[in-house]
């Protein structure tokens, strides 16, 4: 007898792995569409005016079933002044690549956002997010709480570490917008 | 490997002579198997029925092999349609487990006394939530957004219910009208009857 799940046991197969994540992709870019859209404080005649569609159309990405064109994606959140932010990770953890660098970027340093979220349950969990920044692009603290409002946790802390040539630059985004410094770890 | 036996998920020999079915004779002791999915927040596992099925359990091993009859669809499906619902349902069912609430707004419905649904394309999988003892108390919708959970308000699924621990799927059913209809419902609830016997047979 086994006390692994049916959830666990078709992530066990190669085919369920594949699958199950297919399901979750689509859920997931459903999930997005429909909370976007629903912060956006648009109407569906609104939104399909700005995409050049009709309303059936808005309705039927908007409450379907996610596996849409990535395109059609990108068009949608577009409308809705979002962008598509599109990233990997490795099974274990790992990120990957998330975007493309220009040749330029050859002396992009590795920043590291630490963030703590709590779910309903109450259990902390620490996501800890890769980014490839230029000082240009070193998440501030106004990015890290717009991306916390984005996610279903709230957001307790966050600590932010960035190469030693690049401090200055954080701290200088960081008091550009007025707001506190990160907290470097 | 998916087992698809159902000893998988079947009463073991009676050990408790205490309990009895709604015919009077005694419940053979229970030892649920095959949870569908445990997270932080809850374990989702099949109801049993009296007689040890589990209309859950057949549903989703008949969608994972693409021959669930009842479909609407079914004799116009394409090839691969019951078993990407399948992997959509498990997913619901991972995704509560682990957040306490559905990850869109459109996958559940609440029908009547405590008993919700999952829902894709025009499959219905109703489940109700118990803390396990062999009680129950229905949960409905939020209301009213300031009654949200501050966690839950900027979602669009506020209105989700604090549930208890275990979430039991019980019955699957075709999508053919407006509503659910009451004989779906009046299954999930026989469904719920006869599997919280189990429950209150091991709290005695």
């Amino acid at each position: 007898m086994t006390d692994k799940t049916l959830y666990e046991l078709e992530m066990e197969t190669p085919e369920g792995r594949q699958g199950l994540a297919a399901a979750a992709a689509a859920s997931r870019v459903g999930a997005l569409l429909e909370q976007t859209f629903a912060r956006s404080e648009l109407t569906q005649d609104e939104l399909a005016r700005a995409l050049g569609v009709t309303k059936g159309r808005v309705s039927q990405v908007l409450h379907g079933d996610g596996n849409v064109h990535i395109a059609t994606v990108a068009r949608f959140l577009a409308a809705m002044d979002t962008q598509l932010v599109i990233s990997a990770q490795g099974t274990e953890g790992r990120m990957l690549e998330s975007e493309s660098r220009d040749r330029r970027s050859v002396d992009l340093c590795r920043s590291i956002v630490h963030m703590t979220w709590i779910d309903k349950s109450g259990v902390q969990t620490t996501d800890v997010a890769l980014h490839h920044a230029t000082p240009s692009t070193i998440p501030t603290l106004a990015h890290i709480e717009r991306l916390g409002t984005e996610m279903p946790f709230a957001l307790q802390g966050w600590a932010f570490e960035a190469a030693e040539q690049y401090q200055d630059a954080a701290n200088k985004a960081a008091s550009a917008e007025e707001i506190r410094p990160p907290a470097h770890v | 490997m998916i087992d698809r036996s159902p000893a998988r998920y079947c009463a073991l020999p009676h050990e408790n002579p205490g309990a009895a079915g709604r015919d009077g004779l005694p419940l053979p002791k229970l030892v649920r198997k095959l949870a569908v999915a445990r997270g932080s927040c809850h374990v989702i596992e099949h109801a049993i029925r009296e007689d040890g099925t589990s209309p859950s359990h057949e549903f989703l091993v008949a969608l994972k092999d693409k021959v669930w009859t009842a479909d609407p669809d079914y004799e116009t499906l394409p090839k691969d349609a019951q078993l990407g619902d399948y992997l959509l349902f498990l997913n619901d069912c991972n995704y509560l487990a682990n957040h306490g609430y559905p990850e869109r707004a459109k996958y559940v419905n609440v029908l009547d006394d405590g008993i919700w649904e999952f829902k894709h394309s025009k499959k219905r999988l109703s489940w109700y939530d118990t803390p396990g003892d062999g009680t129950y108390t229905p949960k409905a919708m939020i209301d009213r957004h300031e009654d949200a959970p501050p966690e839950l308000r900027d979602h669009v699924a506020w209105w989700f219910p604090d549930m208890d621990r275990y979430i039991r799927l019980g019955h699957a059913f075709p999508k053919t009208g407006v509503m659910s209809g009451d004989l779906n419902i009046e299954a999930t609830l026989a469904v719920r009857e006869e599997d919280l016997t189990y429950d209150r047979q091991d709290a005695v």
